[in-house]
């Protein structure tokens, strides 16, 4: 698998840094699995980011003690806040990266403002927390493409190495 | 308090992994020698250094005689007046990031260990040329091993600014040789741990999940 350098923003210190990560590019993209994520152009606010004055405070908190006081005060909140983040630097382009990012930005919003959401969101984050549990009925697996540097594109077939081996056949998925 | 929080859930322990370690970054990033009298702004409280009696991590003894030792050769052999400024805070600074953070200290405890392995090739080097080959195969050492993509860029311009001025600047010289041999000479006063082994640094085994969780940014 060739591998390409990248940059990132490390929000705490405030410059890029260069990483690397595996070139996923290699693939046809499916129009059928485009055409599913089209729901995605609610959140798009004609390419602009949902601005919000929890996001402002939330940056700010980044280089200022008083104002990270007050965020710690509510330490779920910026574990949604830093999933937020690091969608913002991973999404890759393409026509809905600003609605993905957007969505991610509306959950961050709405789990602080919102009861409902908040309730909801917790309850998923929580439900993958209990699935960690060795003791659970089933358990959560980790898998290589939850890690940004990995993760599938828009349209993106699943890569063969995701098939199990007795559903490949002789095809291959990627050129679907 | 003499150990910080790794949290950063008071501000001693904000001042110390953000604010410090920021000041830190900028100075290493910045390719001017200039920038190291920044190393001045760092707020260090000397207690950091202490054991108050919440303990130690392993070899913190070694550690603390090691830089008495250092900066009592330094004065002998006369610092430059460019580093006089910057160069005890600096060094403190740096023993404090051994005590205080279990990352830098696995990773500097792991290329002391793998110095003293490797004495005979050190001793056998008969000219300052060998000594630099020397000094760069411990950062290629380090380089293979270390998997922290996110500080890797920064510790590698420590090392490379380290070696730069090992060939250049006769202080430099003669200051990395006595830490080199010192470190060798003392090898019975150090004890082994398993923190140094490369294969459990922060983010190996420990912290394996949260840094691809991260997208390699922990």
């Amino acid at each position: 698998m060739k591998k390409e350098k990248f940059l990132v923003r490390d929000p705490i210190l405030n410059t890029d840094v260069e990483l690397e990560r595996f070139n996923y590019d290699d693939y046809k993209v499916d129009k059928d699995l485009c055409t599913q994520l089209e729901f995605l152009k609610l959140f798009d606010n004609g390419g602009q980011p949902y601005e919000h004055p929890l996001l402002n405070l939330l940056n700010e908190a980044q280089a200022d003690w008083k104002k990270h006081q007050q965020v710690c005060r509510d330490p779920n909140l910026l574990v949604v806040w830093k999933w937020m983040q690091c969608v913002e630097n991973f999404e890759p382009e393409w026509k809905y990266k600003n609605a993905f990012i957007n969505w991610a930005r509306l959950n961050c919003i709405l789990f602080q403002e919102n009861p409902y959401w908040r309730s909801r969101l917790g309850h998923l984050l929580w439900w993958a927390v209990n699935y960690a549990n060795q003791d659970s009925y089933y358990i959560l697996k980790w898998e290589y493409h939850n890690d940004p540097r990995a993760w599938y594109k828009p349209g993106e077939p699943r890569r063969r190495e995701d098939i199990p081996a007795d559903l490949q056949g002789s095809g291959s998925a990627a050129s679907s | 308090m003499a150990r910080v929080s790794n949290k950063w859930e008071n501000e001693e322990s904000w001042n110390y992994h953000i604010t410090s370690k920021n000041i830190m970054r900028e100075v290493i990033n910045s390719d001017n020698d200039e920038d190291l009298n920044r190393l001045n702004e760092i707020q260090f409280d000397e207690k950091l250094l202490e054991n108050t009696g919440e303990g130690d991590p392993p070899n913190m003894d070694f550690m603390r005689k090691l830089w008495a030792e250092t900066l009592a050769y330094a004065q002998k052999i006369g610092m430059p007046l460019f580093v006089r400024p910057w160069f005890e805070k600096g060094g403190k600074w740096v023993i404090s990031l051994y005590r205080q953070d279990s990352a830098y200290a696995e990773r500097i405890g792991g290329i002391i260990q793998y110095i003293q392995y490797n004495e005979k090739a050190w001793k056998r080097c008969k000219n300052k040329k060998q000594r630099v080959a020397f000094i760069k195969d411990t950062r290629d050492w380090w380089n293979d091993n270390d998997t922290r993509d996110r500080t890797r860029g920064w510790i590698m311009k420590m090392w490379n600014r380290a070696i730069a001025w090992y060939d250049t600047k006769e202080f430099w010289e003669k200051l990395i040789n006595f830490v080199i041999n010192w470190c060798i000479d003392h090898n019975n006063e150090w004890q082994a741990h398993v923190m140094y082994d490369p294969k459990v640094w922060f983010p190996r085994g420990r912290g394996a999940i949260n840094v691809q969780l991260h997208g390699g940014i922990a």
